[in-house]
C-alpha cells in the first residue's frame, strides 16, 4: 500500500471513530410537553422520579465491576453511607481492604480520609464523589420539566444551576434509566437501575449500571450485596 | 492489595509455624521446629469501617501445602480465589457462573511481596524485614511495620493464638482509627493425615 493510500484509510479511520464516538454520546433529545396534564399525574410522574432516590440514613454495599474502555476490568467492593445531608464512601478490595475512603459533607466539603494509590489524587476524589452524587442523590428540583419523548414515555428534566441536565425515565417495573448531559448538551453518564427488589422491606434495585463517557470512560456493573436502613 | 497479600500470606505462615509463634511468645525462638506439610482451615472475616454503621462480613477458607503453595478463598460476598504456586501468584473472580482471571492492581506487586514471604517461611518470623514483633502476656502477638510506607496501610497487626493447640484463633489488621479487618479461624487442620491435597487445588478454578 502506498503512503498515500495508507494515509486515506487513516483518515477514513479516524472519520469512523469520531462517527462512532457521536452515536455513543448522543446530545440531547428533545422532550415534548403533554398536551394536558392533570395535576395530579404531573405530581404521580414527579414522585416515581423521586423515588429512584432514597433519602434518610441507609448503608449500601455493593459488589462493583469496574471496567475501562481498553477492557480491563476490576472488581472492588464499594459502600455508600446515606447519612441525611452527609454523603459517605469507601472503596474496598475484594479482600476487605480500603482502598479510599471520603466524606461529603452536608456543606458540600470533601473530606478524604484515606487513598491508597492510584485513588490518592483530587482528580480521583472529585470524580468519584461527582459519580456517587449522580448515582445516590436526586438532583434538586427548582428547575424541573415533566414531559414526554417522541415514543411517548414520560421523563422528568432537571436543570440545576451549573447547566447539568438529567433525565429520568422509570419503568412501570421500577427499573429506570438516567441520562446526565453537561451544559453544552454532550451525553456525560448513563445510569440503568434494573428491577427492584424487596430487601429489609425497602425496594432496592438489585442491578446498577453506571456508564461514564468520554476519552477515559468507564463501565461500573454494580450488585447489591447488603442494604441496611438505620 | 500488595499489604493485603502480605497479610494472608503471614497469616498463612502463621498457621503454618504454629510451634515457631508459640516459641515466640516465649521468646525462645526455635526455627523449623516442626514439619509441616499442609494447614486448611476456614474464616470469617469482619471489615469495620467508620463510615459502616454494619461491619461488612466475608466468609471463606485457605489451602497451604508446603513448600509455598497457597490457595486462599472468598466464598462470600464476592466469589474469589488467590492463588499461589510455584511463584505464579493469580487472582479469579467468579462473574456469571465462571471464574474470570483479574488483571488488576496490584498483580505485579504481588510478585515482590511473594520473594519476602519466601523468606518468612524458611526463618524465623523474629527476623522479618517487613514487620518488628512483640508478644504480650495475653497470648497476643503484635506485628508493626517497619516501613513508613506500608505503616502508612497497615498500623498494626494482632495475632491471637489458641491456648493449647498453637494454632491461630484470629488476626485483626489495623489499617487506622476505627478501621480494621479481623478474621476468625476454624476447623483448622495441620498435616492432615490419609489425604494429600492435590496440586490441582491451587491451578486456575
Amino acid at each position: 500500500m502506498s503512503v498515500k493510500h495508507k494515509n486515506i484509510v487513516l483518515v477514513l479511520y479516524l472519520l469512523l471513530l469520531s462517527s462512532c464516538t457521536v452515536f455513543q454520546t448522543p446530545n440531547l433529545p428533545e422532550i415534548i410537553e403533554w398536551q394536558s396534564m392533570s395535576e395530579s399525574t404531573h405530581r404521580q410522574i414527579q414522585q416515581k422520579c423521586e423515588q429512584n432516590y432514597f433519602q434518610g440514613h441507609y448503608q449500601f454495599v455493593h459488589s462493583i465491576v469496574f471496567e475501562r474502555t481498553n477492557g480491563l476490568s476490576t472488581t472492588v467492593i464499594g459502600v455508600t453511607v446515606i447519612d441525611g445531608e452527609t454523603l459517605k464512601t469507601g472503596l474496598l478490595g475484594v479482600e476487605g481492604f480500603v482502598l479510599f475512603e471520603a466524606v461529603l459533607t452536608k456543606e458540600k466539603e470533601l473530606v478524604v480520609n484515606r487513598a491508597l494509590p492510584p485513588f490518592d489524587n483530587s482528580e480521583f476524589a472529585e470524580g468519584l464523589m461527582r459519580d456517587v452524587q449522580i448515582l445516590f442523590r436526586a438532583p434538586p428540583d427548582d428547575n424541573l420539566f415533566i414531559g414526554h419523548l417522541v415514543d411517548g414515555t414520560p421523563v422528568c428534566r432537571y436543570f440545576q444551576q451549573e447547566g447539568q441536565i438529567t433525565d429520568i425515565i422509570v419503568h412501570e417495573d421500577g427499573s429506570s434509566r438516567v441520562n446526565v448531559y453537561d451544559p453544552s448538551y454532550e451525553h456525560i453518564r448513563t445510569i440503568i437501575t434494573g428491577s427492584r427488589i424487596v430487601v429489609n422491606e425497602e425496594m432496592i434495585p438489585e442491578t446498577i449500571e453506571f456508564e461514564a463517557y468520554g476519552l477515559r470512560g468507564y463501565t461500573l456493573n454494580m450488585t447489591l450485596i447488603s442494604v441496611d436502613k438505620m | 492489595m500488595k499489604s493485603l497479600l502480605t497479610v494472608l500470606l503471614l497469616c498463612a505462615f502463621v498457621l503454618m509455624t504454629q510451634a515457631q509463634v508459640r516459641a515466640q511468645a516465649q521468646a525462645q525462638v526455635q526455627k523449623n521446629s516442626i514439619s509441616v506439610e499442609s494447614v486448611q482451615a476456614y474464616f470469617t472475616q469482619e471489615k469495620q469501617l467508620p463510615i459502616l454503621a454494619r461491619p461488612i462480613i466475608s466468609k471463606g477458607r485457605f489451602v497451604f501445602k508446603a513448600p509455598g503453595s497457597l490457595r486462599w478463598e472468598y466464598f462470600s460476598p464476592i466469589r474469589t480465589v488467590l492463588l499461589m504456586d510455584d511463584g505464579h501468584i493469580s487472582k479469579f473472580i467468579k462473574r456469571d457462573g465462571k471464574f474470570i482471571e483479574e488483571h488488576g492492581m496490584g498483580v505485579d506487586s504481588m510478585r515482590i511481596i511473594l520473594s519476602e514471604i519466601t523468606g518468612w517461611l524458611d526463618g524465623d518470623i523474629t527476623d522479618t524485614p517487613t514487620f518488628r514483633v512483640q508478644s504480650r502476656d495475653d497470648g497476643f502477638i503484635i506485628l508493626t511495620p517497619r516501613d513508613a510506607t506500608l505503616a502508612k496501610i497497615i498500623s498494626r497487626i494482632e495475632l491471637k493464638l489458641l491456648d493449647q493447640s498453637g494454632l491461630m484463633e484470629s488476626v485483626t489488621i489495623y489499617e487506622g482509627p476505627g478501621s480494621l479487618t479481623r478474621m476468625m479461624f476454624s476447623a483448622t487442620v495441620l498435616n492432615e493425615k490419609g489425604r494429600k491435597i492435590p496440586q490441582e487445588s491451587f491451578k486456575k478454578p
